[in-house]
């Protein structure tokens, strides 16, 4: 397509400031750069000898040389500065801003710098698009799907933000990916975990963050951790809900002759249990073991307890 | 200069006046660009903004918005690099949406578009002419926000049911976006009241909720600045608010609401009942 005077135009104000910044920049390297021949980068230098402020003796003309092969700016007159974002390169870089800080953890040296950025573009440029009109919200399970894919084909291991909902607990691990695994419920990344020297399960919506790391030499032992479970007997209140549902397949009814609502359920962490119990009370009774009763009990007496002495 | 190529320019975003500027021939006509709304501020960025802005626009590459993009990396002076820390994000599908560079040019020269649409389970194409005023990315899809001109008023569109080339009108600047316009008011998905929370919650716990705080601050009560912080937040219904508290009831305490407050209380009376 054949280039019009406007988009030469825009190239010799950009070309300027860029070899301003470049001083001694060879003819070769200027014209890749600007994505032109040797030919046409030389005839725009040409042009650019000629050009200059009002008045056009040779004080007013832009300065430069291109002589061996070596591109020089002696004296810019006003093209000092890069030409600043039209409203189309301001809206791609408001689109993209919004985009990486969806995707930036909150506690990532760069979060900071992004809001402030976006705030700064906001300020510097004169726009006719409202702060408010553009907006990002990501699929962040997408995101890590693809970071978990990618280390999986190119054999990186990986870094993960993790926050388990049943310990409370935010931990920052280096896993090798093995798979991951799609149910109807979540999303599930397979992994061996160096911090934790063990085969462990990850769910995607409670990862906070992943990023490649390169694989380091180290030992995975590959011998299978027995997990240590309780069976816990639950009186299902109501059936009608996802805690049953989820738990369907795992809950065996204690009697299989009469509809009494009470199942077994093995249990690797106490504390889920617990927690689940509490926070649906009119879902869930645990009947045995007493232990998990009484902590149950207790749980509720400390929470009433707090909200009495400090709510 | 032409006319056209006059257009051209300002379409590039370079503002010409013209006006007289030879002090010896006042008659005569010449065009001016002003320094100050050329030239990009660029001391007032420090080199790691510069970078993150280059981070930022290497999203783009690989899409439609490439050339767009790549101009401006190029005069930020700081090369987009492909081994860059937000690398693994440089794949993003949705920034690839083929409507994106019609409907964000459209956006940015405040210019009217028309296009086919397939609503919501219905087989039939309907022709809609809109001035889009904002785009929203929501969980992986675009949405535009237009005044729709035969119906007369704002509709939302979702880009994946646009079923034909968006025709973008030639003229520039057909209407203003109004300052206040926010996008989030006409998506659906921001529609639903969300419940305000105030709350105690532990220190060093609690990290879900921390998460996603709009602020976290020492507690009127002195005497409990030691152990713990106070928290707002937001929750999407009442129903999910009483199960985040109840599920972190050993470390938060409701504040406020008062009805939701008053739930927590009585839920956790009633499981102690149930297992006493």
């Amino acid at each position: 397509m054949a280039e019009n005077a406007a988009l030469r135009a825009l190239r010799l104000l950009d070309l300027v400031p860029y070899v301003l910044r470049n001083p001694g920049i060879s003819i070769k390297e200027l014209a890749d750069h600007f994505e032109v021949s040797r030919d046409e980068l030389i005839k725009d230098l040409n042009l650019l000898f000629m050009c200059g402020l009002p008045g056009y003796t040779p004080l007013e003309l832009i300065d430069l040389s291109f002589e061996d092969g070596v591109v020089e700016v002696r004296d810019p007159q006003n093209l000092k500065a890069p030409r600043n974002f039209n409203e189309s390169e301001a809206l791609a870089l408001r689109i993209a801003l919004a985009a990486l800080q969806e995707q930036t953890p909150k506690n990532h040296p760069s979060f900071r710098v992004i809001q402030s950025l976006r705030q700064k573009i906001a300020d510097s440029f004169v726009s006719d698009i409202p702060p408010h009109a553009i907006d990002f919200v990501a699929d962040k399970e997408e995101i890590l799907i693809n970071t978990i894919k990618k280390a999986i084909e190119e054999e990186k291991d990986l870094e993960i933000e993790y926050l388990n909902p049943v310990r409370d607990s935010l931990t920052v691990r280096e896993v090798t990916p093995l798979s991951l695994s799609l149910s109807r419920i979540q999303t599930t990344l397979i992994s061996y975990c160096h911090t934790a020297q063990g085969e462990r399960s990850f769910h995607l919506k409670s990862m906070q963050s992943a990023r490649l790391i390169e694989r380091q030499p180290r030992e995975i032992e590959s011998h299978n951790e027995s997990h240590t479970t309780t069976t816990v007997q639950l009186h299902i209140l109501k059936r009608d809900t996802q805690f049953f549902l989820n738990l369907q397949e795992n809950l065996q009814p204690t009697n299989s002759q009469s509809d009494n609502h009470v199942y077994d359920l093995p249990v690797y962490q106490p504390e889920w249990i617990i927690r689940s119990t509490i926070s649906q009370p009119d879902t869930v009774i645990v009947l045995k073991p007493e232990a998990f009763r009484s902590a149950v009990i207790e749980r509720c007496t400390t929470a009433l307890e707090q909200y009495a002495v400090i709510g | 200069m032409f006319e056209r190529d006059k257009d051209d320019l300002r379409s590039l975003g370079i503002d010409i006046e013209v006006a007289s500027h030879d002090p010896l021939f006042e008659d005569e006509p010449g065009y001016r660009i002003k320094p100050e709304k050329f030239q990009l501020p660029i001391e007032e960025f420090t080199a790691e903004e510069l970078g993150v802005l280059s981070a930022a626009l290497g999203l783009w590459t690989h899409t439609g918005l490439n050339s767009v993009a790549t101009s401006a990396i190029r005069r930020l002076g700081h090369e987009y690099d492909n081994n860059a820390i937000y690398d693994e994000h440089s794949h993003l599908q949705i920034l690839s949406e083929e409507s994106l560079v019609a409907l964000s040019r459209a956006l940015a020269n405040r210019s009217t578009v028309t296009f086919q649409y397939r609503k919501s389970n219905e087989a039939a194409l309907e022709t809609r002419r809109i001035n889009p005023l904002g785009l929203s990315a929501w969980h992986g899809a675009w949405y535009v926000v237009g005044e729709d001109l035969e119906r007369e008023d704002i509709r939302v569109f979702r880009t994946s049911r646009i079923a034909s080339k968006i025709e973008i009108s030639s003229k520039r600047g057909s209407y203003e976006i109004p300052i206040d316009f926010d996008v989030r008011d006409y998506i659906i998905m921001y529609s639903r009241e969300l419940i305000d929370v105030t709350a105690l919650i532990k220190k060093g716990s609690g990290h879900e909720i921390r998460n996603r705080a709009i602020s976290v601050q020492e507690p009127e009560n002195q005497s409990l600045v030691a152990q713990w912080d106070q928290v707002s937040y937001q929750s999407e219904s009442e129903e999910l608010a009483l199960h985040e508290a109840l599920w972190l009831s050993d470390v938060l305490v409701i504040q406020k609401p008062q009805s939701l407050r008053a739930n927590v209380l009585s839920a956790l009376q009633q499981v102690k009942e149930n297992h006493g």
